[in-house]
């Protein structure tokens, strides 16, 4: 294990518990995936049929598992969440699915052609986030590719109010995160913007942002 | 009516016709019935025609009573009973209403008509007169029984007239009131709904009064749209009404969400004795497409979205307004573009006839066989027509909504932990969208101001601050925070650095304003 914020496990234990309770409403109040969507069309056309994707923080499976699942790409997804996986499981049937936290990506997973990390980077404070993405690097084949979702923000690891769940948050300004992305060792071949409405009051609209990133072979 | 000849009737006869006399003259609260009911009841049995007059004044609705003495300056004839020498005469000669007013309340003979008898009845209550009946006799002359009994009847329909004209003027009364109070137009140019709204009086029985609707324009987009109904009929209804109204104008105004206003709405009315009303209360976020809706008792609303059945919301009707204790419910409902809703008053779907759910589906059925994409106020106007309104005995208040939604491209919001870089990250991310949303001309101006805000709100904020721009037909940036002290808009001495922000943003938005929320407060401006 590498360097981990003090409170780390309670931490992500309440994440997990969280995210065990929104459960299917996750998807109810985020329907439109556009942004995603469009993320997994640009792995389908870099990589071939059977290509080892991982996706880290897969959620409820849709869209994304399911979509590169369909285009004939060989997925692996990991959730912390319990509650995640069962819905992942009957979404997404036949997929390779692990309970493991991101902090717990090692090279025995590997290697990987692509690997995807939508909105889960969201869930962990900063300090965490380098080791989390130099894990991805290392998981990755040489030239592997990496899509990231994220928001667009300037917190870290602060609680918010997420479907009437407490979580914690982290976000970075655009130029931040390209950098934080860069010195894990990947090149930012696109950065792409787009404002979010959840169709909820209780989740706050918000500027979404994929980054489309090659892994280099030394960071 | 007995025909016997008049001057051999009876005590008892002649009491016999009085009674019937008196009864069609005072069935009525309509002016021109009650003259009408006068002049039948005298011909044939004591005239061979009767006219009726009455004072101009009186028959205009809403005015005011004038001056005593004053009130029958012009006369117009509004009755007439039996034939003589053709139809009666619209403007009586002078001389009859200087005699009237000069007079006291008993009749007064006509000197002139080439042939028969003539006798003039001023109609006087307390000494004011309303107007005045003549009455022909083709051949012999009035005999002094029946000038008593014609005083008697005259006296008689004076009052029934004043009771009508009391009961109109204060029909008008509650009607001007009922008007004034609600808003005639709706705010316009409001992005992302479209609204037409609708009240009709009741039956000309003037069951007026209570009905309100309104719609308020609240900060980032978002649209009040409220539908209530106040217990009863007439001037205290109405009155009931403008004050609710007020109060939940004021409570909304506060940003409060729907069952909190609710909740406050009820526990004023409860200081207030004798206030029952029922009131729906929707919110409509053109950025998140969510209705939030909360019921004091009252009929649901119709939602129609695309492709789908029109359909009543389920919200939990909680109680009326002014009974105290009742828990009112929030609920969210998600409205997609081109969903339009609908929400009126039980006066449109309620009959004795028939149970309130079938009215309520008829409304369904209505709307649902309604063109798509047909003009709002033609549909409001359609769903009237379709439900019969015009002939119903209450009143109805309507209010249709199209929701047309606020593109997510034209929305951005940034979450940041105040900190020293902030007031630069948010004029960083201000100048990057507005240069992607192509307004060169407001960058300056909006990164300055946002700039401005956010130092503010870094200065006193604990819990991470956000930026919210949107683009309609202005652009609105707001700038949220925690710290529940609002900005005070004054001038800085020369030699303090900070408190220019607000003066700034007074100078430089086209409208501004700072509203206080349950998380704390928001300071926004418009370009």
């Amino acid at each position: 294990m590498g360097v981990r914020s003090e409170n780390s496990f309670v931490h992500r234990h309440d994440q997990a518990a969280a995210f065990d309770s929104i459960g299917e409403r996750y998807d109810q109040a985020f329907p439109h995936k556009e942004g995603q969507v469009a993320a997994g069309e640009w792995l389908i056309g870099q990589l071939p049929r059977g290509a080892r994707v991982l996706d880290a923080g897969c959620g409820t499976g849709v869209p994304t598992m399911r979509q590169l699942q369909e285009a004939g790409l060989s997925v692996t997804g990991i959730d912390i969440s319990e509650v995640m996986l069962a819905l992942a499981r009957q979404n997404v049937p036949g997929v390779d699915l692990r309970q493991l936290d991101l902090t717990e990506v090692g090279p025995e997973l590997g290697p990987f052609d692509a690997a995807v990390a939508f909105f889960s980077l969201l869930m962990l404070p900063r300090a965490d986030i380098p080791q989390i993405l130099s894990r991805l690097h290392d998981v990755l084949a040489a030239g592997g590719l990496l899509a990231i979702g994220m928001v667009e923000a300037d917190v870290d690891d602060v609680p918010i109010d997420f479907l009437g769940m407490p979580v914690r948050v982290t976000g970075y300004p655009r130029d931040d995160l390209e950098r934080v992305v860069r010195d894990a060792g990947f090149e930012v071949l696109q950065t792409i913007d787009l404002s979010y409405a959840p169709v909820t009051t209780q989740a706050l609209p918000e500027v979404q942002l994929f980054l489309y990133c090659r892994r280099l072979v030394s960071p | 009516m007995t025909e016997a000849p008049a001057a051999t009737r009876s005590t008892r006869e002649w009491l016999a016709y009085l009674a019937g006399a008196t009864e069609s003259i005072g069935s009525s609260l309509d002016l021109e019935q009650v003259a009408a009911g006068f002049a039948a009841a005298v011909v044939p049995a004591l005239a061979d025609h009767a006219v009726v007059y009455l004072s101009d004044y009186l028959l205009r609705e809403a005015d005011l009573l004038p001056e005593r003495g004053r009130l029958a300056d012009s006369v117009r004839m509004v009755a007439t009973a039996g034939t003589i020498g053709g139809s009666g005469v619209t403007v009586p000669p002078v001389g009859w209403l200087a005699l009237a007013s000069q007079g006291g309340a008993g009749p007064i003979v006509l000197p002139e008509t080439h042939s028969g008898a003539a006798v003039l009845f001023p109609l006087r209550v307390r000494g004011m007169l309303l107007g005045f009946a003549v009455w022909f006799r083709l051949t012999g002359s009035f005999l002094e029984t029946e000038l008593l009994v014609g005083g008697q009847l005259a006296t008689q329909s004076a009052l029934s007239m004043h009771d009508a004209y009391l009961y109109r003027r204060e029909a008008a009364t509650v009607d001007v009131l009922q008007r004034d109070m609600l808003t005639a137009e709706p705010p316009d140019d409001m992005p992302g709904i479209q609204i037409a709204q609708r009240y009709l009086p009741g039956s000309p029985a003037a069951r007026v009064g209570g009905d309100w609707f309104d719609t308020i324009r609240l900060r980032g987009g978002r649209v009040a749209l409220i539908v209530g109904d106040v217990a009863g009929h007439g001037i205290r209804s109405a009155a009931t009404m403008g004050r609710l109204r007020t109060v939940m104008r004021t409570l909304i105004a506060l940003d409060l969400p729907p069952a909190e206003v609710l909740q406050s709405l009820d526990a004023i009315a409860l200081s207030e004795e004798g206030t029952m009303a029922t009131c729906l209360y929707c919110l409509y976020d053109p950025v998140t497409r969510q209705c939030s809706i909360s019921n004091a008792g009252h009929i649901p609303p119709v939602l129609h979205v695309p492709g789908e059945q029109p359909r009543l919301l389920e919200i939990p009707a909680g109680g009326p307004i002014g009974v105290g204790g009742i828990n009112f419910q929030t609920v969210d409902v998600t409205t997609p573009d081109g969903s339009l809703i609908v929400m009126c008053t039980d006066g449109l779907v309620e009959r004795r006839d028939r149970e309130l759910g079938l009215g309520l589906a008829e409304l369904c059925q209505a709307i649902g066989e309604q063109p798509t994409g047909q003009d709002l106020e033609e549909r409001c106007d359609g769903l009237l027509h379709a439900l019969g309104a015009g002939s119903r005995a209450d009143d109805v208040a309507l209010l249709a909504a199209n929701l047309s939604g606020i593109p997510a491209d034209r929305v951005a919001y940034w979450i940041m932990s105040p900190s020293a870089r902030s007031p630069q990250l948010a004029r960083r991310l201000v100048r990057g969208l507005l240069e992607k949303w192509k307004l060169p001309e407001s960058i300056d101006t909006a990164t300055l101001l946002v700039s401005e805000l956010v130092t503010n709100a870094v200065r006193y904020a604990s819990r991470p601050i956000s930026v919210r721009l949107m683009l309609t037909d202005s652009l609105l940036c707001e700038v949220h925070d925690d710290d529940p002290h609002l900005p005070v808009l004054d001038n800085p001495r020369p030699t303090e650095e900070g408190g220019r922000g607000i003066l700034l943003v007074s100078r430089l938005a086209r409208r501004w304003g700072v509203t206080r929320i349950s998380t704390g407060k928001v300071v926004w401006f418009e370009l």
